[in-house]
Parts: C-alpha cells; structure tokens; sequence
C-alpha cells in the first residue's frame, strides 16, 4: 500500500482514505523494525516498536546513543542510511487539510481530512519527499549545519512555499514575516536578508523550526534540536517549540537523550534501550514510578542539582595558582584597525590538593580559554600562573615541558582525544617516557593504572577504535594518570558520555582523588555534574569570573544574576 | 593491527582498485620479465623487414647474425625494430619514472610540507616559493631542466620531479594545520612530547591515508608528463625504448601505420588508467569521508 502524496494529483487514490474519529491520534506506528547489515553488533536497530501521537501532543523518544532512537525518526521520513532497512512497520498518519490562508492557501488541499495508512518498507523516495514537504515537519540536532551557508535565510524559506504551495510572491513573504516573528525573532525582514553565519545558534534553530513549521505539518519530528544549545537557550526552544505545537494541533515526535528536557515537554514517553521499546506511557508515570528496570537505572543516573553535604575544606599545599589572568586575541586587519577580542579576563584561581573546582559556563563563556591557560597549551596575555608554586606564565617550551608532570588533562570528546593509530599502551606511556621515566617503570605504571581505571591489563595492545565512548574516556584518565600529576583539569569530561557511562566516570574520578590526593579542576556546562563534584564553584561569563564560592552556597542561594538564570533554565528542576 | 588490515581487506573488495592494481601488476611483472617474453634488443634492427603489419611471420635477422622465423606480434616500425620489444621495454622506463617520481616527489614534498606547517617561520617564505613554482606550467619546467640538465634516467625523473613538489607540500601542510587542532595533539602537548615528535609520531601517521593517495596521482601523472616529453622529443634520447618515444617515431607514418602510435598509446592509456583507478579505489576505502558517503565503504 502506498501513498500518492498528500492527496495530490490522480494517484491519490491508492492510499486507503478511512473515516477519522475526533481525538483520533495524527500519526500511529505498529510493530515498526529496522534491520542492520550484517556483522552489526545487533541484528535490529529497532524492533517492533509502537506508538501513538495525538494532536498537540509531544511524544519524546528517550534513550542513550545507540538506542536507535534516531534511526526510528529517520524512518518516518525516508532518510534512513542506504544499509538500513524497514522490514516491517505500518504508520497511520493523518494529513489535515491546512486551514486557508487569506492570501490563497496551499496548493494541496483539495479533497478533505485524509488518513494515509503507509507502509513504511515500500514507500518510494518520491512518496516520501511529498510527505516531508507537506504532511511532516522535520528539526535536526545541528542547527550550524542545517542551513545552508551561501543561501540567504529568507531563500531557503522562501523555496519550501515555492515548491509546495502556489502562493504569490508578497503573500509568500507575508507568510514568512509571520512565521518568524511566531518563533520570536527579532526584526523578521532584516532576518530574511541574512546568511546563515551572522546569526547564533539559537536564532538558527529558530529559523529551523520556523521552516518545519512554516507548512503546517500533522506531524513535527525534532532530533536532539537543543543539544548543541546552551542551557538558557534550550530553554527557550523547548518552549517555544512546546507552545508552536499546540496552537498548530502539530504532533511532535521528540527525539532526546537528556531526562530533563524530557520532564520539561513530554506528554508521553518511549524509552529505547538497544532498539527495544522498554517502556512506553504517560510523562508522570514515567518518570515517577517507571515499570522498566531500564528506565529506573536511567533516572538513577541522572544527577541532582542539589549538591551533597559539603567535604572539609582543603588545607593541603596550592598546587595550581593563576592571578589577575587574561587573554587578549589581537586580529590585524590590512588598512583598518586590529579587532580585538578578551576571551578572558582578570581570572584567579588557588586550586589545593584533594580539592575539586568547579568552572561552569555556557559556549564562549571562556572557561575553556582558561583552562587552556591554566596547562600552558596557551600563553597569556596577562596574569600569572604558577604550577606548585614555580611560576611558569612565560617559561619557555622546554622549561616546560620539563616541568609538565604538574598537570595534566582530560578532554571532552574520547573519540578525537587518543592518536588512533597508536595502541592504548603506547598512548599511556607517552608521557612518562617523555619525562625521563625508564621505560619498564612507564609500562609497570600503565598497567597499575588500568586496574586503576578497571580495564584488562590486555587492553593496553589494543587501538583506540576497539573501545566504547566510556572506555575510551577511561583510558585518557590513564594516560593523564601515568605521569602523577599533582593536578587533573577535566575539560568537559563527562559532556559528550551517556548518562549512565557519565556516572561511571565521576564515580572513577572521585575515587581517584581521594586515593591520589589530586586537584581537580573540573570544567562543565553541565551545573548538575558541577553539583555533584564540586567544592567550590566559579561561574564564568564572557571571560569573566561572575559568581564564585562553596557549591552549596551557589546553588543555594545564588547571587548574580546570571548564576540564577543557568540555574533557573536546567531542564528537569526538582 | 585489525584496523588497518580491514582498511586493507576493503581496498582489496573495490571494484576499481581490483582492476587497477591486477593491469599494474601485470605491467611491472612484463617489464621485470621482459628479456624473457619473446623480445630482442629494443634498438636492434632488421633494415630489410620495415613496417611490417602486427602478427606477420617473417624471417628476421637477429642481433647475433642469425636468420629466425619469428612472429612479430605488433609488427615492426619504419627501421625494422621489433615493435612488441621496444613496448614492453618501454613500461620499464614508464613505470620506473612513475615509481620514482612519486617516491621523490613524496619525500621532499611532505618535509617541506611539514616543515611549513609545523614550523611558524618558515611557513610564508616556503609557501610563496611553492606558488611561485606552481605558476610555472609542469611540462613547460620540466623541459627548461632537461634542457639544463641534460637528457638522461635521473634528470627526467627529477625534472618531472620538481614541478609535482608544491602540491604536495600543500596537501601536508594543509593535513598538519588541520591535524594539529586534535585533541591528541594538545594532549600530546601536555605529555611534554617535543615539536618534532609530535610532527613524526602523531601528525604524520594519520595524515598517511590521504598522502598515499596523492602519491598514485603523482605517479599517474609521471608516467604522462614523462611520455610526453619524450614525444616533443626533450625527454629520453630517441634511441631509448619509452611509449613516447615509439610514439614519437611513430607518428610521421601515422597515416599508413596507426599501430606504430596506437599500440603504445593504448599501452600508456591503460597504465595511467589503472594507477588512477587505485587511487580513487584507495581514496574511497582510506578516506572516511568517501567511505561514509558509499555507505559500508566499498561495495
């Protein structure tokens, strides 16, 4: 059975046009599996899952990466990768007809409300593409790279009606000034002359929505829309997206990892665990009283805001010391003046052994500039920095890297941070050799230490690729370990794990702080983790230090403002 | 080393680098075997059997003074040479200029490169040489040094050499900026590895996938720029046996013989041909890039 498109042209005929009952759900999928090539590690990357989304309603996918959450919103669409494969799978989907425009209407809506019965393993890729234009709305995780870079914004919008509606050129831009100033931006006719790079991330996820929506589809899919957004700016989208659906009537599949943002905008809940649908019901059952096992092992992981009962305060040695610290970027420009730009600014910081220090902020905020300044991978253009007590802001190359087994670092992503053709063993040992360290002594710290971080000793032959996103993480702990430095700066550490891998990690860096003795300068985006771990917290701004102090403190009772609006806009409060 | 054998194994399962690497190697095994498959001395020659047609059977006075009834696969050209010797002696010199140059061109080309990327200084002053020698058109240096040099093996080599250079010196200097904003780079950093090493352990190893794909491109183009040298007659002196050469000679009897141009042309065709389909072979399966966009890899 197929469908000829939202009841356009003489083919319109072969769907099955059924009667709909009012409240009738807008999109129904029974039984939905999709197979992966073979030697993939499972045979389905999901199996028969089933789920129904009324008008208005959200429903949110939840699951950790590999969970095939996103390969089940792809399918509804037919972008599903060429080696994938729908092997069953009915979708009832119901198109509404648009309500008319005054300047004219969609060119689609002859003929009255349908009910499209779809089946999802044959429907060509033409079929789909009248779908996609007309009956489903679509917003992808990345918002820098769903634009198109050359194409100014107010084209690429312009080109959907064009293609899909037989609306004039003023009412098509009639139609687009509404539609952007409904997802709140500001001056839409300004917006429309501008490319895709002169706006931020946020506005550009707004003239994503603006176009899922701009046709008013039955159906909206969002994938991860306000992962790559800071947390105020998620906020944002997440209720405007929630506020568009339900003065639309639009159905709203939401694709998420993030427990939070499920609490903020889920009526109804699908849990995927390795493409099992593991528990499916109401938000508030979900997530209160959950019936999987799965899912209360997910909620446990997530961490809370309110941090634990504060640690004696540190009174050891300061091992990692920065004062009045800037950074100044300088970009001269031929025949106009240099543009300057402070990524940070004024920055202190006495870090002490066995204490945590939590740097939070939103992108830009500078905190990585900080931390980059803090091991050197920078110089300064202002301050000091001393590692255990032995300035080193202008030491030279080989000053320090003699003296670099002070500190150390861990980066965000797992995947990018081990040279891929080296071993594990190899990785490790680096920097031990690099520092003197006879090379039996190297080797017989690398295989402590992957007792250390729980890996087989056998894991050391092996190459980066052979390892998961937390083993790998496990793995740049060890080799930052192997040199004992006094201090530990996680770079955003846990931000790119899953949650459940995310608790593993901390779990591990806490432990190895207390055995170690360690500092650890702990820097995150994420103010739940920085709850958990820290001491004492410092929240960053445009390359300042805003608010800082004990965790319990800041959390508590926060003073800047700034600090009450990342707290205010965590997804998930309480 | 499972990741890089499966790179491999994927190579060996695409089609087109299948083929190319099969007529390469069947090149390089007649050019190694060539006193062994039926040939003679490429520059001897039998002044009473001329332009005879591809596949005769005639009486032909040999080197050593002797008459043989030989077959003559390719016939013989306007001097009574054994065509199918001067041709498969011909891949000799062809694949060898190929090899060569890439191997040269390789070599200088990617310590420059890394020199121009990991070095801050150097980088503009290498740079402005390398686009100045890229403004100059390849073949049109290529004869000013033979000119200079005067024509043999080395000097063709080096002088296909030179001009292939600056690509490569931007292709590695552009893979190190690139590669060098990794995070296992400035975790590298952090481990006190110094400059050097962190150019030659970590830099230079993950940008080989895309350097040994412009290494079959360089030599493809080798083979070429070296044919047609010889062919404007700059190249190799005329007595030695390489495709453009027997072409070259070939081509005033063009209009009664077409097969004195043909057979080595058709020969040099498919070597560049196959080279160039080992590459793209290698580009697809090395390159994750391609790779993603055909899916598993290559198919």
């Amino acid at each position: 059975m197929t469908v000829g498109g939202a009841g356009s042209g003489p083919d319109a005929a072969s769907p099955r046009q059924a009667a709909r009952a009012p409240g009738a759900p807008v999109l129904s999928v029974r039984d939905l599996t999709i197979a992966l090539p073979a030697g993939a590690d499972r045979p389905h990357a999901v199996e028969r899952v089933s789920f129904d989304i009324a008008a208005g309603e959200t429903v949110c996918v939840v699951g950790e990466s590999g969970s095939g959450k996103s390969v089940l919103a792809y399918s509804l669409i037919g972008l599903l990768p060429k080696d994938l494969r729908v092997t069953s799978g009915a979708a009832r989907l119901a198109v509404r007809r648009p309500e008319p425009s005054p300047a004219g209407g969609l060119a689609q809506p002859r003929g009255r409300d349908l009910d499209l019965d779809l089946d999802l393993a044959t429907l060509s890729q033409r079929e789909f593409r009248t779908l996609r234009g007309s009956g489903i709305g679509f917003v992808f995780q990345e918002p820098m790279t769903a634009l198109n870079p050359v194409m100014r914004v107010g084209d690429q919008i312009e080109e959907l009606l064009r293609a899909h509606t037989r609306l004039s050129a003023p009412a098509r831009r009639a139609r687009m000034l509404e539609m952007l100033a409904r997802v709140r931006l500001p001056d839409p006719p300004a917006m429309l002359a501008r490319h895709p790079h002169r706006l931020s991330g946020g506005q550009r996820q707004r003239i994503v929505i603006a176009m899922a929506l701009l046709l008013r589809p039955a159906l909206l899919i969002a994938d991860e829309p306000t992962t790559a957004l800071d947390v105020t700016t998620q906020a944002e989208i997440l209720s405007l997206v929630r506020e568009l659906a339900r003065g639309q009537g639009t159905a709203t599949l939401f694709i998420t990892h993030d427990m939070g943002v499920v609490s903020e905008i889920a009526d109804r809940v699908l849990v995927l665990n390795q493409g099992v649908q593991e528990e499916y019901g109401a938000r508030d059952q979900v997530l209160r009283s959950p019936r999987a096992d799965y899912t209360r092992m997910l909620l446990a992981a997530v961490p809370s805001l309110a941090p634990p009962a504060p640690r004696a305060a540190a009174a050891g040695p300061v091992r990692l010391e920065a004062g009045g610290l800037g950074m100044r970027y300088i970009e001269r420009r031929w025949l106009r003046a240099a543009k300057q730009t402070l990524a940070l600014h004024d920055f202190a910081l006495a870090l002490r052994e066995g204490e945590t220090v939590g740097i939070v902020g939103e992108s830009g905020s500078g905190k990585t500039t900080a931390a980059r300044c803090l091991i050197r991978l920078l110089e300064p253009t202002a301050g000091a920095i001393a590692w255990d007590g032995a300035d080193v802001t202008h030491a030279s190359r080989a000053r320090l890297r003699r003296a670099r087994d002070a500190v150390q670092i861990v980066f965000q992503d797992p995947n990018r941070s081990l040279n891929p053709r080296w071993t594990a063993g190899r990785s490790i040992v680096e920097g031990a050799l690099n520092l003197g360290v006879p090379r039996d002594e190297a080797w017989s710290r690398a295989r402590e230490l992957m007792r250390r971080v729980r890996l087989p000793e056998a894991s050391l032959a092996r190459y980066p690729h052979q390892f998961s996103g937390g083993q790998r993480q496990r793995l740049a702990i060890a080799r930052a370990l192997a040199v004992r430095p006094r201090v530990l700066v996680a770079d955003e550490a846990v931000s790119a794990l899953d949650v459940s891998v995310q608790a593993q990690i901390l779990a591990l860096l806490r432990e190895l702080q207390e055995e170690l003795k360690l500092a650890l300068l702990f820097i995150t985006h994420d103010l739940r983790v920085a709850a958990q771990l820290c001491d004492r917290v410092m929240v960053m701004q445009a390359g300042q230090v805003v608010e800082e102090g004990p965790t319990a403190q800041v959390f508590g009772s926060p003073r800047h403002a700034y600090t009450q609006a990342l707290l205010a806009a965590a997804p998930g409060r309480g | 080393m499972t990741g890089h054998a499966s790179v491999w194994r994927r190579a060996a399962s695409h089609g087109g680098a299948r083929f190319g690497l099969a007529v390469l190697l069947l090149m390089a095994l007649a050019a190694l075997a060539a006193p062994w498959l039926g040939t003679i001395d490429p520059t001897w020659f039998d002044p009473t059997h001329t332009n005879v047609a591809p596949g005769s059977r005639v009486d032909y006075a040999m080197p050593d003074g002797s008459t043989v009834q030989r077959w003559l696969p390719f016939g013989t050209d306007g001097f009574g040479r054994d065509v199918w010797s001067r041709v498969v002696f011909g891949a000799r010199v062809s694949l060898a200029v190929g090899a060569a140059v890439a191997v040269v061109a390789l070599s200088i080309g990617i310590l420059l490169g890394l020199a121009a990327g990991g070095v801050r200084w150097l980088d503009g002053p290498l740079m402005r040489v390398m686009d100045g020698l890229m403004a100059i058109p390849a073949v049109l240096l290529a004869i000013a040094l033979v000119a200079a040099l005067r024509a043999n093996l080395l000097t063709v080599i080096v002088a296909i050499a030179v001009p292939e250079i600056p690509r490569i010196v931007r292709l590695t200097r552009s893979l190190v900026l690139q590669l060098r904003e990794e995070p296992y780079v400035d975790a590298a950093v952090a481990l006190a590895a110094a400059p050097h090493r962190i150019l030659l352990a970590h830099i230079l190893p993950n940008a080989a996938a895309p350097l040994i794909v412009q290494a079959t491109y360089t030599a493809a183009s080798a083979i070429l720029i070296e044919a047609i040298l010889s062919f404007l007659g700059v190249g190799l002196p005329a007595e030695v046996p390489t495709w453009g050469n027997v072409m070259a000679e070939g081509r005033v009897q063009f209009n009664d013989h077409p097969q004195l141009v043909l057979i080595p042309g058709a020969f040099l065709a498919l070597t560049v041909l196959a080279v160039n389909l080992l590459g793209d072979g290698l580009r697809d399966t090395l390159d994750p890039k391609f790779a993603r966009r055909t899916g598993t890899g290559a198919r």
